[in-house]
């Protein structure tokens, strides 16, 4: 250290020359940037690159903002299907729910678009909810999609009107990069009139599906058995997206199915 | 309680009250590893820094008086720490000076094991280099690129999504 320590600013005042400083200092420097400068850091040079891109610098740098996420992925002990740890911390894209679930406004007031990436349509019969999340965006990799395939599960809860029976549907579909869909799972939920009103939980879980998936869709819709006026349909609330850190198996045939297959509720 | 003599490397004497010291982790700690509590006589020595010359030991004795009654010292659970652009207005001030002397103040607060000094030093690095590009940061720290261009381009596919996360961040954090 004491040769860093001599004279660093000999040759120029005003500049700082972090080109052969001891790896401890960087990794202290690095400590206190944000997660975005670092990635960037990391493109500088193979030096920086090589402390930055560590599982124990993301961590050590979790710790010192307070986290704790690349812990528990490792304390779960399940193998991390991840190997960018950078992406892994700012994206935390396994194990926890990706949409946002609280009332954006935190008042008792409830808003309908919960989470902004939903789209609301409203069709002859039905009403529909879905959003499509390009699989980038979540941080997960080209190469964790086809090696792992891990499960998607999708959760909501839904809940009938006691005076009008209802039907729900609600699907995972996966999309390759041509649009091309290649897998999807549904639920439904029918509800009788005069049946108790009681929140359910329904869950999707993909648990099997081919490579190449790189977008989800995910589509709720509902409408009333009575073809009345006005709102009786199903309710729907609290809906959660979340990536497991698990691998499935292969499904028994891959096969790249139509886009006639879209209809929601026929 | 009677202060206790520091000397830096080029021997300039410096006399620190305990508290002040305190701020310290390596020095803090050596005193308890010595058995010198604050009952106890200050050793008769002055106590040899002997990585920090006189004006960046100047400097760090002027943070820690300044800072010597801070209530949120070692506090890790702060969340007021957390964030790069909350450098506080004293400390500002105090670290206007230039980046060779910034730079050392990193190195001698690594040294002592002063958290909070650490703190805003880095800090004042990582807003000059906030928001900036690979070729900046490596024009502002004088980084030499050792990648070969074919390397360059696979880094930039492997972040190519950093890039697009940083909207969605946005766009969830919308509370």
């Amino acid at each position: 250290m004491s040769d860093s320590l001599s004279s660093p600013s000999d040759s120029d005042q005003t500049s700082m020359d972090l080109s052969a400083v001891n790896p401890d200092i960087l990794e202290a420097i690095f400590l206190r940037f944000s997660k975005k400068d670092l990635v960037k850091c990391a493109e500088t040079c193979h030096l920086w690159k090589k402390i930055i891109n560590t599982r124990a610098f993301w961590i050590a740098k979790e710790d010192y903002e307070g986290e704790n996420y690349i812990r528990s992925l490792v304390g779960s002990g399940k193998p991390i299907l991840a190997n960018n740890f950078a992406c892994l911390s700012i994206k935390k894209p396994f194990e926890r729910g990706l949409l946002v679930h609280e009332n954006p406004k935190g008042l008792n007031e409830v808003t309908k678009h919960v989470d902004p990436r939903w789209v609301f349509e409203n069709g002859d019969e039905t009403c529909s909810k879905y959003f499509n999340i390009t699989i980038k965006e979540l941080g997960l990799s080209p190469k964790i999609m086809d090696n792992y395939r891990p499960p998607i599960v999708f959760s909501e809860w839904v809940v009938n009107r006691s005076d009008c029976g209802c039907l729900y549907r609600s699907s995972i579909q996966l999309f390759n990069e041509n649009r091309q869909r290649i897998a999807w799972e549904r639920q439904e939920i029918s509800f009788n009139k005069w049946q108790h009103q009681l929140w359910q939980k329904i869950e999707i879980a993909m648990q099997s599906y081919p490579p190449g998936a790189r977008s989800i869709r995910v589509l709720s819709s509902g409408r009333d058995l009575e073809n009345w006026q006005g709102h009786y349909g199903p309710k729907m609330a609290g809906g959660q997206l979340m990536i497991k850190m698990d691998e499935t198996p292969l499904p028994a045939q891959s096969l790249v199915l139509g886009d006639d297959q879209n209809e929601p509720l026929e | 309680m009677q202060p206790i003599k520091l000397v830096s490397s080029d021997g300039e004497i410096f006399e620190v009250d305990r508290d002040v010291i305190k701020l310290s982790t390596t020095l803090h700690t050596m005193f308890q590893d010595l058995g010198i509590d604050e009952a106890s006589q200050a050793p008769t020595d002055p106590i040899p820094i002997q990585n920090v010359n006189g004006a960046i030991l100047r400097k760090v004795i002027q943070w820690c008086v300044y800072h010597r009654a801070d209530q949120n010292v070692g506090d890790e659970n702060d969340p007021r720490e957390k964030r790069t652009d909350d450098i506080p207005s004293w400390d500002v001030e105090f670290l206007k000076i230039d980046q060779g002397m910034l730079f050392e103040l990193i190195l001698a607060a690594n040294y002592l094991d002063i958290k909070g000094l650490l703190d805003v030093t880095c800090k004042t690095v990582a807003n000059m280099i906030k928001g900036k590009t690979p070729e900046e940061i490596r024009r502002t720290f004088n980084i030499k690129n050792d990648f070969t261009p074919e390397e360059e381009e696979q880094i930039r596919r492997e972040n190519a999504w950093c890039e697009l996360m940083w909207k969605v961040l946005k766009h969830n954090s919308l509370k």
